[in-house]
């Protein structure tokens, strides 16, 4: 049973790595196109990404309102996490889809959220685990008060080992800045 | 033998094998369980309710910053803090993460306290003033709050550091049972060497495992010891953040102080001592009555302040002074609530304190700004007002005698209007320095409004005060004033009133000081003139007073009158059929005033723009009616006084009235006085080049009389030069006066103007007119003035 499990999560990861690939590819194809020129935000700004990273609509920064991380594409992710009760749905985009956008060209990044909390995330593993940034939790945008309105999460019910001290700290609430290195 | 030897050895070969391989499972799986139990203890609950902590603490540094600077920027501030630490709630009530909290004694307590005080902070900061109302009591509250979450995290602490103590003696124990049968290990390698040669290298291979496992149980230990490390920098960062609050309470204007049930202060904040400039232990077993020692003389508050006290009431700002020993004054507001302990029992006072020294300055400077005119420093209307009033009482009460005199500066306006406000404004700081040197040192100076000064001489006679302000005159008239390399002389009219027991009311005293001030100005200026009750000239105004009621009636029941007088042309070339409208009033007996009656006063009590109105529209009627004549085109002079070219509606309405009668612009000629042009010469100049490029001539009136001043003429773009009629009567007996009206004609002339002689009263002044060359003339000579109802077209080809 427990090796059916394993098993069934192992091949998901594998189809979704293959047919994301395969997204990106195309994507990037498409990317092509409009390369260096990310549009610029017109609303509140909820993400800042700066240093190593190749697309900016701002002096070395990418920064990005609701409408812009929306158009991005919102993905679903259902999970528990350690700091909720019970499965719940995710709406946002995968941090790789992030990394995509901005062109990053770093292999760590250094997250900071409102409150000042750094954590280093090591960009590879991460995405790797599948890291999400998620704005939306059960159809609500997260708030301030509740993590919000960037969260980045991990899917913790596809994978145990996930639940490990080193992902729980990566796992930054109320997101705000990212700087590639 | 050499058989059961080597089997012995087998056997113990066997046994110690066995033994190690048992003992080295056995700490294996030890190492192994304890790992799991280490890496579970970590992060969770400690940092979850740091973290609470911490941020509660942020959001209370923001909250009392709000507090000290009530700004839009402080409460976005606070109100972002606020949000933050409701983000710590959900992390604690809810997941796994924080499930061992919630089993921990007082954790539901704290949570209600945290949410119950966030709540009622939320509500004060979504007022809507920017004033935080009601946060002094809520930041209190605050405070104690954060005491119970501190002692909820000291509890946690503390059984997180009993855990730790059991892991780390554990642990301990398990490296001394590893060195053990490491040594062991040691002692059966060398039996094994000794005694099998053959078996050495698997023997060495043992070795190297047990080190291996010991390396890795010291690594285990290394990070046991980093994860201890973790914690104490966690807690060194809520000591880190505790020191900032403390810091900021320290340096904030607030401090806290607490009372003893015997009302002595048994604790005091740092700050304090920096403030009175005492050590805190000269403070401790104080009272405030002690601090208040020597403020007497404001028993009344001190009486309901201990009032208060004897009550166990709160209390709020209350204020005292402090003589700090280095000299320094400070002002210090005290406020309270009393401290009961759980059976109601008195136990003191608890409260804060701050420095209001700041304040009660910035107040004191604000009530002499109210008190003084901010351009020349001078007291202001109300304080002088005010001072009077006091001098008033005194007179009435001690039957002494002062004296007021009143001062108004008498070209102050051509000051202004050639050289701008700035200008103007200079020329009143210095004279305000001048006249302040003048006076005696115990009198006061005030300005009133504008160009007007006023000087209250208390303790004075009438003879000494008539002195001075001689004095205040003769400084005005010496003193020049350069701006842009021009220069002013100035003068002043200065009315004076004795102030004494017969004096009337404030404003009785002011009125007096006023009309004399006018009749210093109408007898010719630069004057004092002392007000004396029955006053002839200041009567006067009495009469002005009268007349302003006669023409405001006048102008609303239309009893006001147009005349026409002619103006003819003296030479034969010249064609015309112009005339001048004149205004009259209609009395109540049915009878012509002449302005000379009325203007006066119309003008000093501002109705001349009204009246300059009246006769605007009725003139521009009548010329719509009757005035057109394409045949005879004739032109009607119109006078604007000097009050309506100062006045800033007066284009617009002038446009407004030719456009509602039609009338051409070119049929209206505008005369206007040398004076009130160059009173209002901005203004006049710009109304003139307006009117003139829509069509509109102007005539500059009653020029020649006092002194005609030929520079202004050649910068006033007007098109005829009226020469007074004073100067024209007598031209053929006063040689003078001939050769005036010959020079103002003959540069009239050269400057392009058309002349135009009043007063052509007889046949002989015309004749010489015409020899001199004047174009126009008007006069009895030519008719008498006729009202301008009957003088249409139709009726004068009767006539003639």
């Amino acid at each position: 049973m427990l090796e059916t499990c394993a098993w069934t999560s192992r091949s998901h990861k594998f189809f979704v790595r293959w047919t994301g690939n395969l997204l990106w590819m195309l994507l990037l194809a498409g990317t092509v196109a409009w390369a260096d020129h990310l549009s610029s935000p017109t609303g509140a700004i909820l993400l800042s990404v700066d240093g190593d990273i190749t697309h900016t609509n701002a002096e070395n920064a990418a920064h990005f309102d609701r409408t812009m991380l929306e158009a991005l594409g919102m993905t679903e992710l259902r999970t528990s996490t350690p700091w909720t009760d019970g499965r719940r749905s995710f709406s946002g985009i995968h941090l790789e889809r992030l990394l995509q956008t901005v062109g990053a060209q770093g292999n760590n990044a250094s997250a900071r959220a409102l409150n000042d909390y750094v954590v280093n995330i090591p960009l590879e593993p991460a995405v790797e685990k599948g890291a999400f940034l998620a704005l939306g939790m059960d159809g609500n945008y997260l708030s301030v008060r509740n993590k919000g309105p960037i969260w980045l999460i991990f899917p913790w019910d596809e994978d145990p080992s996930l639940d490990d001290q080193t992902t729980k700290h990566q796992s930054i609430w109320q997101l705000r800045y990212m700087t590639i290195e | 033998m050499s058989n059961r030897r080597r089997s012995a050895a087998y056997t113990v070969l066997a046994l110690t094998i066995g033994l190690f391989a048992v003992s080295s499972m056995l700490s294996f799986s030890r190492i192994e369980r304890q790992k799991n139990e280490l890496s579970l203890d970590r992060s969770s609950v400690l940092l979850l309710i740091t973290s609470l902590e911490i941020e509660y603490l942020n959001f209370l540094s923001e909250l009392t910053r709000y507090r000290l600077q009530p700004t839009p920027a402080t409460k976005a501030a606070a109100i972002h803090r606020l949000d933050l630490v409701w983000s710590r709630v959900p992390l604690l009530v809810e997941g796994r993460e924080g499930a061992p909290l919630r089993q921990l004694d007082g954790f539901d307590e704290v949570i209600e306290r945290t949410r119950n005080v966030l709540t009622r902070t939320e509500a004060i900061l979504g007022q809507s003033s920017l004033e935080p109302v009601g946060m002094d009591a809520m930041l209190e509250e605050m405070a104690d709050t954060r005491k119970a979450m501190h002692q909820f995290l000291l509890n946690v602490y503390l059984q997180e550091e009993l855990r730790g103590d059991k892991t780390q003696a554990r642990m301990r124990t398990l490296q001394g049972g590893l060195y053990i049968s490491f040594l062991g290990m040691l002692l059966s390698g060398a039996v094994l060497v000794g005694f099998l040669l053959r078996q050495i290298r698997t023997g060495r291979e043992l070795l190297l495992t047990a080190k291996e496992a010991l390396q890795r149980a010291e690594t285990q230990t290394l990070a046991l010891q980093e994860e201890m490390a973790d914690r104490i920098r966690a807690e060194g960062a809520l000591r880190h953040s505790e020191r900032r609050f403390k810091d900021f309470a320290e340096t904030a204007a607030d401090w806290f102080w607490e009372m003893g049930p015997d009302l002595r202060f048994s604790y005091l904040s740092d700050r304090f001592q920096e403030v009175m400039g005492l050590p805190r232990r000269e403070m401790i077993g104080r009272s405030l009555a002690d601090l208040y020692a020597g403020q007497e003389e404001d028993l009344e508050r001190w009486r309901n302040h201990t009032e208060d006290l004897a009550a166990h009431r709160s209390f709020a700002d209350f204020e005292i002074h402090w003589h700090r020993l280095d000299g320094g004054l400070r002002f210090l507001s005290f406020s309270g609530r009393p401290v009961f302990d759980q059976s109601g029992r008195f136990e003191g006072y608890r409260g804060i304190a701050h420095d209001v020294t700041d304040a009660k300055r910035l107040a004191e400077q604000m009530a002499h700004q109210a008190s003084h005119d901010a351009l020349t420093g001078l007291v202001n209307r109300r304080e002088f007002e005010h001072r009077l009033e006091r001098v008033l009482s005194t007179c009435k009460e001690q039957g002494s005698s002062h004296a007021l005199c009143y001062l108004d500066l008498d070209r102050f306006k051509v000051v202004n209007d050639t050289c701008g406000h700035a200008a103007g404004d200079e020329l009143l700081k210095q004279l305000a320095g001048v006249l302040g040197d003048a006076i005696r040192r115990r009198d006061t100076l005030g300005r009133l409004g504008g160009d007007e000064f006023s000087v209250l001489m208390e303790h004075c006679t009438l003879d000494q005060a008539s002195r001075v302000a001689d004095t205040l005159r003769k400084v005005v008239e010496d003193f020049r004033f350069v701006s842009d390399g021009k220069s002013f002389s100035l003068s002043v009219s200065i009315g004076l009133v004795p102030v004494d027991a017969n004096s009337g009311s404030l404003t009785a005293v002011l009125t007096a000081a006023d009309s004399a001030c006018y009749a210093a100005k109408d007898e010719g200026r630069n004057r004092v003139h002392v007000y004396r009750a029955n006053d002839e000239q200041s009567d006067r105004r009495r009469g002005d007073m009268q007349w302003v009621s006669h023409i405001q009636h006048a102008l609303d029941s239309d009893r006001l009158v147009l005349m026409a007088q002619d103006i003819r042309p003296l030479s034969a070339e010249l064609r015309g059929d112009d005339f001048e409208v004149l205004l009259r009033i209609v009395n109540e007996d049915g009878e012509f005033v002449l302005p000379g009656a009325f203007l006066p006063a119309a003008e000093r009590y501002h109705l001349a723009p009204r009246l300059d109105r009246w006769v605007i529209r009725n003139a521009l009627e009548w010329l719509a009616e009757w005035g057109i004549d394409n045949d005879n085109p004739s032109r009607c002079f119109i006078n604007l006084s000097g009050q309506s070219l100062g006045d800033a509606q007066i284009h617009d309405f002038i446009v407004e009235q030719f456009r509602r009668s039609g009338v051409p612009y070119g049929s209206v000629c505008f005369e206007v006085t040398e004076t009130a042009a160059i009173s209002n010469m901005t203004s006049a100049m710009r109304l003139f080049q307006d009117l003139r490029n829509r069509g509109c001539r102007f005539a500059l009136d009653d020029f020649g009389s006092g002194l005609p001043s030929f520079g202004y003429l050649r910068m006033l773009p007007v098109d005829f030069l009226k020469i007074d009629g004073l100067v024209v009567k007598d031209i053929v007996s006063d040689p003078v006066d001939l050769a005036m009206v010959r020079s103002i004609n003959e540069i009239g002339q050269l400057l392009g103007k058309k002349t135009i002689a009043e007063f052509v009263e007889n046949e002989r002044v015309l004749t010489m007119l015409r020899e001199l060359g004047v174009d126009f003339g008007q006069g009895f000579h030519f008719g008498q003035p006729e009202p301008l109802a009957e003088r249409s077209p139709l009726l004068r080809n009767c006539a003639s």
